[in-house]
């Protein structure tokens, strides 16, 4: 047994020092790659970064505080367009629109969040499943300020001059980005705040006990969540450059909650593990096509249905995703002659 | 003043007498028991003073405050801390972080100091983990700090439980079948940690037991419920000696001849 020195030993964001380290290493490589690999690379890297925070985002919500959503995709959508209007139309800059539309997102989701004061599981699902069909039919309708079925052009940022125009420049920004946010939501979750969360979710009745205000806390969540997934949402606009409800449907909110389950639900590594393998598939699936046979690599629904294949075993047989899986590596390693 | 007091609490379920017109006192720094038969609705009576149950009629007041014009959240606020007959723990959570949860209601800082984590948010924690500790080491629990709530046997669990509502450093405790599920020696050290929780943290304890043994043992005053009202009040001794308690544990005169 190893002995405790400290309680700020507890409270670490990794439990060794020598993990900052891999950290280390981690980044310089993947820095490396996305300057030197080309535009493909560059391209990739930066939809997994975006789509990184949009499943630490959603994982806020279920994995750790026990609500489902199936409505992130249009919140990712809120913050994609309103991102898009306030630089292109209104002539604001990147730095500012991305926070604002971020904001603007986190708030649309604590009014969204209400209705979970009451809602649970399939209910909660389908509430937010309207409200993904609801933003999409707005977006549709509001012509005159989302350029409805015909979608939105954004202009790709620049920050004090600086133009960020390329995949490979563009990666320094959302790089940068989930650097941020990945530190904030560590901190968030290993204090009291994401303990509160993990309460909620393993038992309402305790948590009102403790004195946790249940309806307040689910709330927070909900804006919380919505507020990462709507900053992913206005990277993915100035990345993209081309932005339509096409974007964000019922399948991308489907794909998220496949991420975190994929990766481990309540653990932000599993976010990451899940979000990369997640981004990755669609690449693999294209690589692989010709393989399969003729029948089915011409099917247009391959994607969604290599997501409900690989959900339904990752539910069966793994059910704490990649995360979960790593744990019990480790353990098995760790009493390895045992 | 009274410390806590239940005056004509009634609360029924679709027809079902659960609790009715039940009255009592508890003093403060004393240990009193309620305890009855099955169904007799003493789990009832703490779910009516954590707010979980809203009673028909009557009145809860705790230290001169009306608890019934609070939310259930609220209560752990004004020092009333409780354990559930049917384990609520936070299953997913290892010990300490359950433990740790007790002290949410001493929380300070704000979500954007906790997004930076230094300073304010970051000493703040380390003091409750302190306390947690303490808590820990008060019921010897140090074996099984950073392991899951579902790993642990069932008596284990309930001590986690009683830890959580310590860490909220009550003035009441409720503790509700706290010995369940315990084996002998467990439920010998539970009765010298009741002991101790009153004498040196001086926290009011009321009880909701079966085993007789420790009630008789720990209890300054017992209260009798049986079929949603209070039959008896008294010292242990009397209580023993009541008849009609004896004829709500064992029956009738008739079914005792016949038995």
């Amino acid at each position: 047994m190893e002995l405790r020195e400290s309680y700020s030993k507890d409270i670490r964001i990794f439990d060794k020092y020598f993990k900052w380290g891999w950290l280390a290493v981690l980044v310089a490589g993947v820095v490396v790659i996305s300057q030197t690999g080309g535009d493909y690379v560059a391209y990739t890297l930066n939809l997994i970064f975006i789509n990184i925070i949009a499943a630490v985002g959603l994982n806020i919500l279920t994995g750790f505080t026990g609500l489902i959503s199936l409505g992130h995709a249009a919140f990712m959508a809120i913050g994609a367009y309103t991102s898009a209007i306030l630089t292109v139309t209104l002539g604001v800059p990147f730095w500012l629109a991305l926070p604002t539309a971020g904001a603007l997102t986190g708030l649309i989701g604590f009014i969204v969040g209400l209705p979970s004061l009451r809602l649970t599981g399939i209910y909660l699902a389908l509430a937010t499943m309207a409200f993904g069909f609801i933003t999409d039919e707005i977006i549709l309708q509001w012509q005159s300020v989302t350029g409805g079925a015909d979608g939105f052009s954004v202009v790709p940022p620049s920050i004090f001059g600086l133009s960020f125009d390329s995949y490979q420049r563009y990666f320094f920004i959302t790089f940068s980005s989930i650097a941020m946010l990945l530190f904030v939501a560590k901190n968030i979750l290993r204090g009291s705040f994401g303990r509160t969360l993990m309460a909620i979710r393993d038992s309402e009745t305790a948590a009102e006990t403790m004195g946790i205000n249940l309806g307040w806390y689910k709330t927070l969540a909900f804006s919380l969540s919505a507020l990462y997934t709507g900053l992913a949402g206005s990277l993915y606009a100035h990345f993209i450059l081309f932005i339509s409800v096409d974007n964000f449907t019922l399948l991308n909110s489907i794909s998220f909650i496949v991420m975190i389950v994929v990766g481990g639900l309540g653990s932000l590594t599993g976010s990451v593990i899940g979000a990369v393998f997640i981004t990755v598939l669609p690449e693999i699936i294209t690589l692989t096509k010709d393989y399969l046979p003729a029948a089915i690599k011409t099917a247009s629904s391959l994607q969604a249905a290599a997501y409900g294949i690989i959900l339904m075993l990752f539910i069966i047989y793994q059910p704490n995703g990649f995360f979960g899986l790593w744990v019990k590596v480790k353990n098995w390693w760790r009493t390895f002659p045992l | 003043m009274n410390f806590l007091s239940i005056k004509n609490l009634t609360i029924s379920f679709g027809g079902v007498m659960a609790v009715h017109d039940v009255s009592l006192e508890a003093n403060e720094g004393e240990i009193l028991s309620i305890i009855g038969p099955n169904g007799a609705g003493k789990s009832t009576l703490f779910n009516c003073i954590s707010r979980l149950y809203k009673p028909d009629e009557g009145q809860i007041n705790f230290a001169g405050r009306n608890i019934l014009k609070l939310k259930a959240h609220q209560v752990s606020s004004l020092g009333i801390a409780r354990t559930f007959q049917n384990i609520e723990l936070f299953t997913n959570m290892t010990v300490i972080e359950n433990i740790l949860l007790g002290r949410h209601i001493f929380r300070i800082s704000g979500l954007f100091s906790q997004a930076i984590f230094y300073g304010k948010a970051r000493r703040e924690e380390i003091e409750h983990r302190k306390k947690a500790e303490e808590v820990i080491d008060f019921l010897d629990l140090q074996a099984h700090r950073n392991k899951r709530i579902g790993s642990l046997p069932y008596g284990v669990q309930k001590l986690v439980e009683l830890g959580r509502a310590l860490a909220l450093e009550p003035r009441v405790l409720l503790m509700d079948e706290v010995s369940s599920g315990m084996n002998l020696e467990e439920t010998q050290d539970l009765m010298i940690w009741i002991k101790d929780i009153r004498e040196d943290l001086g926290i009011t304890v009321i009880l909701v037991e079966h085993d007789m043994r420790l009630v008789m043992e720990v209890s300054d005053r017992i209260v009798v419920i049986d079929c949603g009202e209070k039959i008896a009040e008294g010292l242990p001794q009397e209580i023993q000696s009541d008849s009609e308690v004896i004829e709500a544990y064992l029956g009738g005169k008739n079914a005792a001849a016949e038995g």
